[in-house]
């Protein structure tokens, strides 16, 4: 990639546009799945991909290509792409700094790509039979997702990085008769290490699952809560992230008024970070996908709307800080703002000390599935224990939570001490585009209203 | 590229398979497209190129394949083919002959030459519309449309290739109202032509639709009328079912339910690979094989499962033609253009029809969903209450769960009109007595 970094520097310097940039990436990704007795891998499927994107009085023209001969070419058809376009009638955009840096995960531990297939091949195969060995009934499947990406983004301006990511993820799945479910999902960027030694989490996941099987129905209604820290990512992510994605609110104004600075969205407790230099999380990123700088950034401090997630041309039209926050869910698309590593940050509270508080209600654990429309979220749940007097007294059978996204940050009552984040390969998809690696996570909640059916 | 171009480079590949595999095949895509990103704040254009291969092996009798986008390189994917064979599952079938000419689809004239001002007169007009029903209703969209070209090669002797031109569209409306924000969005995928500017109307302002609260309501069972964007979701358990991967896992819910009453006898659902105007039309399937269009249900009872060649093999069968797979990804059999044949009278949403009960218009999360055993979870976003076939109000989500298949057969109508979801052409559909909570 060096030497097509070099050829993207050497382009550009003579642009003319008022702004141009290259995004290269050469990625492979490999699956490997093994389901009861059957064996599957794919790949690698390797790509190269670029994307040219150009200003031109302000008009946006942009070119996908597939070769790195092809470069001049997609600078000159964005160009005149441009010239189709309607005139940008927001700020010029704030431009990333003038920098030449480069980052890689090889240094973080043993990278994916270093381990063999036989490794992963017998890893997913070992812990499938250790699911199938204690859960006789129903069926497994234990899949290995890796993505490898070599990125290079380089501007007229003079901002050159290059960034090396190695991806990887374990998802283990059961299902037992009668449609109880459970997966678990280890994701993360650098080491393998992580994928190792999990026998422990596999032997819980499956002793769990045969648990709930003997549940009692939990009736719909409004209950008071305690969520995991899985859950709490997911409630952020879904509930309030999108919100907060400056690109969607450029074009909503109503909503950008409701969320403007300082205006209160939930209870004192809530802090919420989207941090995108949690370098061996799946979500993160030394640069975004226009070169600037991740950062770490408060969303929301103490139940009040601090900062909204931007590009650089929502930065400028917004008067922000650019927060980094700019990614392309496929080439030849113009980056959106979307979350990185998104997390609520961890109160002082004790879990024994939240089910106390709690004291009847449902305690929820686990994630299957979750989206939003912007006004109303909705989650389905893994694991629902009943809670009588401040202890776990019996499983219910997995529910549905949803509610009003502006409801639900006001209804949080404590915030554990503990943090854990989660993360996916594939984990967030806007408006029927591809799906982006993010992470999410938080402490325990302790809610006091949920809709649950 | 230029499809003899093609044809020599896939000839490389094999040629290098030669002496490292019993078999081989290779898959071409070369894909070429025009792109409109279009919102309130700004439209900008978009093009791109890309071209792909895939090879598939088989070598000391297991399986393997790897696939490459962008800069081919033959010995490398021959080198990354053969590792996967290492591990790869035991080949139980043959990859097919030369088989007789294919009909290539019509060229999407119309669509293919569509330009970039074209496409932006179209949004221009579709916002108008919208607006004009509601005046605060902003529209997004991304329409991505050009010519594919498709090419495959085996080492037993097939060659087949064919040219399509299709269109991928999502467009989304929010609307600010004094309950919060409402958001619409309609994804469908067209050849030939850019989608049908009332379809799209029709599709994406239906849960946009003001009017009183109704409160939540009880728990219990409902009729709920579907429209064919959530109906879609429905579909996801028999694109399952009629798979014969999953008969071959004797995992299928409908083994051994051929010539059985399955669905509602209202209900003929098929799968249309020849339908011109289909996205996902195609004369031969990922492996070679000709596609042929098929009856899956007809009038609710179970015809047959789609096959493969490696779920044709192990269930003694032959394959239908069904192949599906992303470039470098081992092969499955998929539906392609699924269509649920609409009646010939009644109305178009089945309100009249179904009296009372729930009209559900998009769905907002399936967690919890197993498409291979039929259940589902739906959790609904904003549904309308109906009464003598008129809309009284909405009410904001409720939960549908049950079997699909149970769900299915008790169809009480199916609206005239079909619309496009994503590449399915589907009716509204009534089903009554649905568990709601």
């Amino acid at each position: 990639m060096q030497k097509y970094r070099e050829l993207a520097e050497k382009l550009l310097a003579g642009s003319e546009a008022d702004f141009a940039e290259l995004h290269i990436e050469q990625t492979a990704k490999t699956t490997v799945a093994q389901a009861g007795l059957n064996h599957t891998n794919s790949g690698p499927v390797e790509q190269f991909t670029g994307t040219a994107r150009v200003l031109v009085e302000n008009k946006w023209g942009i070119h996908e290509f597939s070769s790195p001969d092809q470069m001049q070419n997609a600078l000159s058809l964005a160009s005149s792409l441009a010239m189709h376009s309607r005139p940008y009638l927001n700020p010029f955009p704030i431009l990333p700094p003038a920098i030449r840096d480069t980052y890689s995960d090889d240094s973080n531990g043993v990278p994916l790509s270093d381990v063999s297939l036989r490794e992963k091949t017998f890893l997913c195969r070992h812990y499938c039979d250790l699911l199938g060995a204690s859960l006789t009934r129903g069926s497994v499947k234990v899949t290995y997702d890796e993505l490898l990406r070599d990125k290079v983004i380089v501007n007229s301006s003079g901002t050159s990085v290059r960034e090396v990511e190695n991806l990887g993820s374990i998802k283990a799945q059961a299902v037992l008769p009668g449609d109880f479910a459970a997966s678990e999902q280890f994701a993360v960027r650098g080491s393998f290490d992580l994928f190792r030694g999990r026998e422990k989490h596999i032997e819980r996941m499956s002793r769990n699952l045969l648990t709930r099987a003997k549940t009692t129905g939990i009736a719909s209604g409004t209950y008071r809560v305690i969520l995991d820290p899985e859950l709490t990512g997911i409630l952020i992510h879904e509930a309030f992230g999108h919100l907060v994605e400056a690109d969607f609110l450029e074009n909503n104004p109503a909503v950008a008024h409701m969320l403007r600075t300082g205006s209160a969205v939930g209870s004192e407790c809530v802090n919420i970070i989207d941090d995108s230099l949690l370098m061996n999380h799946p979500g993160s990123m030394k640069w975004d996908d226009e070169g600037t700088p991740g950062a770490r950034t408060k969303l929301v401090s103490s139940g009040r709307i601090v900062s909204w997630l931007h590009t650089m041309e929502t930065a400028a039209k917004f008067d922000a800080v650019p927060t980094g926050n700019a990614r392309i869910s496929e080439h030849g698309k113009p980056p959106e703002a979307r979350m990185t590593c998104t997390y609520m940050e961890p109160g002082t509270t004790s879990l024994e000390k939240l089910k106390l508080r709690l004291n009847n209600g449902l305690y929820l654990k686990g994630f299957m599935g979750g989206a939003t429309d912007m006004d109303r979220f909705s989650i389905a749940v893994q694991e629902a224990w009943v809670v009588r007097n401040g202890t776990i007294h019996k499983p219910g059978t997995p529910v549905v939570i949803s509610g009003k996204v502006t409801d639900v940050l006001g209804s949080i009552l404590d915030t554990g001490d503990d943090l854990q984040l989660t993360g996916s390969l594939s984990g967030c998809s806007r408006r029927g585009g591809n799906a982006i690696a993010v992470t999410y996570g938080g402490p325990h909640v302790l809610i006091s209203e949920m809709q649950v059916r | 590229m230029t499809v003899k171009e093609t044809a020599m480079t896939g000839s490389e590949i094999l040629v290098a398979c030669e002496k490292v595999s019993t078999e081989a095949e290779v898959t071409g895509i070369k894909r070429s497209y025009r792109s409109m990103e279009y919102s309130p704040e700004s439209c900008i254009p978009g093009s791109g190129k890309r071209t792909g291969w895939g090879l598939r092996m088989v070598r000391n009798t297991k399986l393997g394949v790897a696939g490459e986008w962008g800069m081919i390189d033959p010995f490398r994917l021959v080198d990354k083919v053969i590792g996967s064979c290492r591990y790869g599952s035991e080949a139980v079938f043959s990859f097919p002959e030369n088989s007789p000419e294919f009909d290539s689809p019509p060229e999407g004239d119309e669509l293919k030459q569509m330009t970039h001002e074209q496409v932006r007169n179209y949004l221009d007009q579709l916002q108008e519309e919208v607006q004009k029903i509601h005046p605060l209703a902003a529209l997004s969209a991304r329409i991505k449309w050009g010519g594919n070209s498709i090419f495959i090669l085996n080492s037993r002797g097939l060659s087949g290739s064919y040219e399509k031109t299709t269109s991928h569209s999502t467009f989304s409306v929010s609307l600010p109202s004094d309950n919060g924000l409402i958001q619409s969005v309609y994804t469908l995928n067209t050849a030939g032509s850019l989608p049908v500017k009332d379809q799209v109307i029709d599709m994406l302002m239906l849960p946009l639709q003001q009017g009183d609260i109704k409160s939540a309501g009880t728990s219990g069972k409902k009729n709920i009328v579907l429209s064919p964007v959530a109906f879609s979701l429905l579909l996801q358990a028999v694109r399952a079912g009629v798979s014969g991967k999953l008969l071959a896992e004797g995992a299928s819910p409908l083994a051994g339910m051929e010539g059985r009453q399955v669905v509602g006898s209202k209900l003929t659902i098929r799968d249309l690979p020849g339908l011109n105007s289909g996205a996902a039309n195609a004369p031969f399937d990922s492996e070679g094989v000709p596609t042929r269009d098929k009856t899956l249900f007809e009038n609710g009872i179970f015809t047959g499962f789609i096959h493969d060649l490696e779920s044709a093999a192990v269930c003694r069968t032959e394959s239908t033609g069904s192949s599906g797979r992303n470039l470098g990804e081992h092969s499955k059999p998929v539906c392609t253009n699924l269509a649920v044949d609409p009646s010939v009278s009644g109305s178009v949403n089945t309100l009249d029809e179904t009296g009372s009960g729930i009209l559900v218009t998009s769905i907002l999360s399936a967690g919890g969903s197993n498409a291979a055993s039929g259940s589902f979870v739906f959790d609904c976003g904003r549904v309308f209450v109906f009464r003598r076939g008129e809309i009284q109000g909405y009410r904001d989500g409720c939960v549908l769960y049950g079997n699909a298949y149970d769900a299915l057969s008790k169809t009480a109508a199916v609206g005239s009109r079909q619309y496009r979801a994503g590449t399915d052409l589907l009716p509204f559909i009534s089903i009554e007595g649905l568990s709601v909570r």
